[in-house]
């Protein structure tokens, strides 16, 4: 009798053992995702999840450099991170996600004012250079300022566009006069739909920076 | 019987302390050269909490205040980067060097190949968030 109260203890001990050690194995295993990420990131670096919650907006940046594309350059930022991050750095001219920009060397050109200037202005074209070597125009133009640059010197043709929506110009002008608030200007890029920043093309190499909302840059 | 159960105890402890030591992943330094000079540091990653605790206080106020300055945004970063357990951050190559930082199942990996040699850092966010409080509540200021 007392053999078989000693066996039934012993079965209800492995029992609840057992579902114990079930539950946990059920959990995912970080230690073990390390093992299987080491191996894979010797191979590609290529993380799962593509698609990310609407809200979420993603900054990338990508350079391709060298005729066989062998030189790349991937940043994927989310902007909330950002957004978090940037205000707890409190180093040289960075302070509370504001920039001081009246120490910055700038030629003598001020650039708050110059920005001031572009977003009260109507649209329309500011400034078209047309030369032997070089295309230069800058437009303000359903609430975006756009930049394009055609440099023909040699036989090495580049085009630069930029284009940057003016609720981020407003947002970065919305701080005090000496400063630029970085912060406020990615609020208002998070706002902004699906659009390309930057372009750079030239023979030998590609750069774009650009917004969407998926969390990996191919 | 008793001997038996004594030992039917120790083992499913093994297992249970096991499988809570896997769950909870490991901080991982893998340093290789095509020289034969190998360093690889595996720590669990649940023993890195306690073991500060037993750390001198005067050590951990003296690397709380180094590290002062970044401490904000380290802990910005860790509790931001929470939401993102899987995503490629950072990835840079050319013909010869490769790194990468990015994110996979809740750890952050750290990743930089050059030719002859390899290093890998892989670390919880959990516990590096875990760390970076520790140390801002030792650190003056913050």
């Amino acid at each position: 009798m007392a053999a078989h109260r000693q066996f039934r203890t012993l079965q209800s001990s492995v029992l609840v053992t057992s579902l114990y050690g079930a539950a946990l194995l059920l959990l995912p295993f970080p230690g073990m995702a390390q093992t299987s990420a080491q191996s894979s990131s010797a191979a590609t670096p290529a993380p799962q999840n593509v698609s990310s919650g609407s809200s979420e907006r993603w900054l990338h940046v990508r350079v391709n450099n060298g005729e066989s594309k062998d030189e790349t350059v991937r940043v994927n930022v989310p902007l909330e991170l950002a957004e978090k991050v940037l205000p707890s750095i409190d180093r040289d001219r960075l302070h509370g996600g504001k920039i001081k920009v009246d120490d910055i060397d700038c030629h003598g050109v001020d650039v708050r004012a110059i920005l001031d200037a572009v977003r009260s202005s109507k649209d329309g074209e500011f400034v078209t250079i047309q030369d032997k070597s070089s295309d230069v125009r800058v437009a303000k133009q359903n609430a975006y300022i756009y930049v394009h640059v055609i440099d023909k010197n040699g036989s090495k043709k580049s085009h630069v566009e930029v284009k940057v929506p003016l609720k981020v110009v407003d947002a970065l002008l919305s701080g005090a006069k000496d400063e630029l608030d970085i912060s406020a200007g990615l609020r208002a890029l998070a706002a902004q739909g699906d659009t390309e920043l930057v372009s750079v093309k030239d023979n030998d190499s590609t750069v774009r920076v650009w917004l969407d909302s998926k969390n990996l840059s191919d | 019987m008793l001997v038996a159960k004594i030992a039917f105890a120790l083992t499913a402890s093994a297992v249970v302390a096991g499988t809570y030591v896997c769950h909870q992943g490991f901080v991982r330094v893998d340093q290789d050269d095509f020289q034969g000079n190998h360093v690889h540091v595996w720590i669990p990653a649940v023993i890195v909490p306690v073991a500060m605790r037993v750390v001198p206080k005067r050590e951990l106020q003296e690397a709380a205040a180094q590290a002062a300055p970044w401490l904000p945004a380290l802990r910005a970063f860790t509790k931001g980067l929470e939401k993102y357990p899987t995503v490629e951050l950072v990835d840079v190559r050319d013909s010869s060097d490769h790194i990468s930082i990015r994110t996979q199942d809740g750890t952050l990996l750290i990743s930089a190949d050059r030719p002859g040699k390899r290093v890998r850092v892989t670390c919880p966010l959990g516990l590096l968030q875990s760390v970076s409080e520790t140390l801002a509540a030792n650190a003056p200021g913050i």
